[in-house]
């Protein structure tokens, strides 16, 4: 069994059975469940071991993937804002997988956040996927395996894995220092996402928390104009900032080694990726802040309901409880409705600002 | 690790093993060449993931080890080296290199040794010695067919086989097949077959082409194939996937066969291609006894000559992409040219007169008028 699936029974058995010796993997695996329950590191430990079996020197096949240097790991995640591209499958994995491998006797493929394949990258990967050559395995990462096109998920072997408990990522957070009633609050919003419960806790974390309360929380007290968007779209650029900062500083160390007539086509290459991750950064940020809104929303409708051990933000339950008083359950479902009718438009490039200004008024109307 | 050698000597081969250094990968050992100093021997080494090269190194090794040192800027530092004598010496603690020539001293850092791949050792099972003279000549005559479309990965190889007394190359990007068979003088002890991307073969014609070597020795393994000519060992993926059975594609008899003087025709296509730009078809019309070659570009202007050649029948026009048609008439090079064709439709023929085994088979464009 690969280490580190302890908590993963159903990826541990697929997974480890495919890599007994003399077992010859399936040739492509889906590993769906929701972020932070290491399926990047389970992938990897997968190639690992599969890459080194005919190895003699294993140690050094080990460090090498971990390094991301192996020959025979080719490691593909989205170059689009939201979208993975089908130039990020034609030559490295398409083109590839027609090649042999150079120095092992497999040729391992991992594409993340397999769900955000369009059609296009799709149809050019559907042939590589269903009838390989018999060293290529691919790994496919998801962490919303119900987008993922069925033309794909269904040429692939299915791999769980399990969101961790509420209850154990609650008492993971309060081992940590945090108060019980935050820990639980943390851990239930994060929807089994074990490294966001983890942000929503430390850091930042608290202070996204309470700009996207204030969010929810204007249209229903009728003072959307209050902008309580604007602190959490400052959040969200200097997400954004971060992550295009990283990647220029990425471009930097590569250009040191490059010869001087690749620098202009790297520098182009790498300014446009930057521009999208930039986008993307951005975009997670704003999706979370109102993920956490529409929770609000739902949890007003819970304590209408009398169900408070559904609640997430579980240690808001005073300020919950007030604003519960008198509401609607049927508006407040179209409120949670107007909020991932917003999160879904997030993907088409829509301004944030005016989208997070349009659905707060929208709010206001019906809830105020 | 510390090594002398002669300047020119690290120059010559690192040139030599460069050319497999990656320009494009974001692993940044592999755009490093990783000297291996062991058992009395020098090596140079390096990979882009697709071929690995090396290529050993006169010199004295005073102390073994290993390093990664970036290729560019090691090629441009011992090209302006002074002196005649070079030294290399690894500091461990400020994980750099000294390289010393007459007066000068450089320090350049280390790439991380760890992240580069073992390449394959040559061993001696299953190896082929074939001529290396008729090997890099077979190469030049069908690369340029092979595609430089990755969509269909399986054509931009060169399917090579070699059995008891002929060497045979295939190479196609499904507008054009070209084929040569290489009879060989002395039979070889057993035969492979393999598709090989073109570059490694190409690079292979490169580096057998600067040397006097007489033999190759080739390997074909499962999953890689090996070649070593004068010490320098180069090695490659292979490309898996149906090769197209290109016996199929040639058809069986021709209704008309012409010889012509290779050098004429193939200045006569190369001047009138002249105009026979943006994607325009050059037109081949025969008719009794002459063959017009013509071209027009609509905008830019048109070109015509007439040669006498030995048609005889029905006129009969067809057209064909002047570069892909240029190549095939220059891979025949010196002597004869027969030229078999069908009707405008079906493909045309080129063929080395002298029966030295060398086909061309194009795909006609459909004139509209």
């Amino acid at each position: 069994m690969p280490t580190g699936l302890e908590l993963q029974p159903h990826a541990a058995a697929v997974l480890g059975a495919a890599l007994k010796a003399e077992q010859v993997p399936s040739h492509a695996y889906l590993l769906a469940g929701p972020a932070g329950t290491g399926k990047r590191a389970a992938a990897r430990e997968f190639a690992a071991e599969l890459l080194s079996r005919d190895s003699s020197d294993k140690a050094s096949v080990r460090a090498r993937v971990e390094h991301g240097t192996h020959p025979d790991l080719t490691w593909v995640a989205p170059s689009g804002a939201h979208e993975m591209l089908r130039r990020d499958v034609d030559d490295a994995v398409v083109a590839e997988a027609a090649r042999t491998p150079f120095e092992a006797s497999f040729r391992v493929f991992v594409l993340e956040r397999t769900e955000t394949m369009n059609d296009e990258t799709a149809n050019s990967l559907l042939k590589t996927l269903e009838e390989p050559p018999a060293y290529v395995v691919l790994l496919l990462l998801s962490d919303r395996p119900g987008q993922v096109l069925p033309t794909i998920a269904s040429r692939c072997q299915l791999v769980r894995f399990d969101p961790p408990a509420p209850t154990a990522l609650a008492e993971d957070l309060a081992g940590r220092g945090l108060a019980p009633e935050t820990a639980r609050a943390c851990a239930s919003l994060a929807l089994g996402d074990g490294e966001r419960a983890l942000a929503l806790a430390f850091g930042d974390g608290p202070r996204l928390r309470a700009q996207a309360e204030a969010f929810a929380r204007a249209p229903l007290r009728g003072d959307a104009a209050a902008r309580a968007w604007v602190p959490l779209l400052d959040h969200a650029r200097r997400a954004g900032m971060a992550a295009k900062e990283a990647t220029m500083a990425r471009l930097a160390e590569e250009l040191e080694f490059l010869p001087r007539k690749e620098h202009r086509r790297r520098e182009t290459e790498f300014t446009d990726r930057a521009r999208r991750a930039e986008r993307r950064a951005e975009t997670g940020a704003v999706d979370h802040a109102l993920q956490l809104a529409g929770l609000w929303y739902r949890d007003l409708i819970c304590v209408l309901a009398i169900a408070p051990e559904l609640l997430h933000h579980a240690d808001r339950t005073a300020e919950l409880a007030e604003d519960a008083q008198g509401r609607d359950t049927a508006a407040l479902r179209s409120a949670v409705e107007l909020v991932e009718e917003t999160r879904a438009r997030l993907a088409l490039n829509v301004s944030y600002e005016l989208a997070c200004e349009a659905l707060s008024y929208r709010l206001e109307r019906l809830l105020a | 690790m510390k090594i002398s050698t002669k300047r020119d000597a690290l120059f010559t081969q690192l040139q030599t093993v460069t050319r497999a250094a990656s320009t494009r990968s974001a692993v940044q050992t592999l755009s490093g060449v990783l000297l291996v100093a062991e058992d009395g021997r020098i090596e140079m080494r390096a990979t882009d993931m697709e071929i690995g090269l090396r290529v050993p190194l006169e010199g004295e090794v005073q102390r073994p080890g290993s390093l990664v040192l970036p290729a560019r800027l090691l090629v441009d530092v011992v090209r302006a080296l002074p002196g005649s004598d070079v030294s290399l010496e690894l500091r461990g603690a400020e994980q750099d290199v000294e390289i010393r020539a007459g007066a000068a001293t450089f320090h350049i850092r280390t790439l991380r040794a760890e992240d580069f791949p073992p390449l394959p050792e040559v061993d001696a099972d299953g190896q082929v010695s074939v001529p290396a003279r008729a090997f890099v000549e077979t190469i030049q005559k069908v690369a340029r067919s092979a595609s430089r479309d990755e969509t269909r990965p399986v054509l931009t190889g060169i399917l090579v086989s070699a059995s008891e007394d002929s060497l045979r190359m295939v190479a196609t990007d499904s507008y054009r097949l070209s084929v040569k068979e290489t009879q060989l003088e002395a039979p070889l002890e057993s035969g492979f077959e393999a598709n090989v991307p073109a570059r490694a073969l190409q690079e292979l014609a490169r580096i057998v082409g600067q040397t006097e070597t007489e033999s190759l020795v080739a390997s074909v393994r499962s999953n890689q194939v090996v070649f070593e000519a004068d010490g320098v060992v180069l090695s490659s993926r292979l490309i898996d996937g149906q090769f197209p059975n290109y016996r199929q594609l040639l058809p069986d008899s021709y209704e008309h066969s012409l010889e012509l003087v290779g050098a004429e025709i193939t200045e006569v296509v190369r001047r009138i291609s002249l105009l026979a730009q943006k994607n325009a078809p050059l037109r081949l019309a025969f008719s009794e006894g002459e063959l017009t070659v013509s071209a027009r570009t609509p905008d830019v202007g048109e070109a015509s000559e007439t040669v006498p050649v030995p048609f005889a029948g029905e006129p009969l026009e067809i057209g064909f992409n002047p570069d892909f048609l240029r190549d095939g008439l220059e891979a025949v090079d010196s002597g004869d040219v027969a030229l078999k064709l069908i009707s405008p439709l079906r493909p045309g023929l080129i063929e080395a007169a002298d029966g030295s085994g060398f086909l061309y088979l194009l795909m006609p464009i459909r004139l509209n008028v």
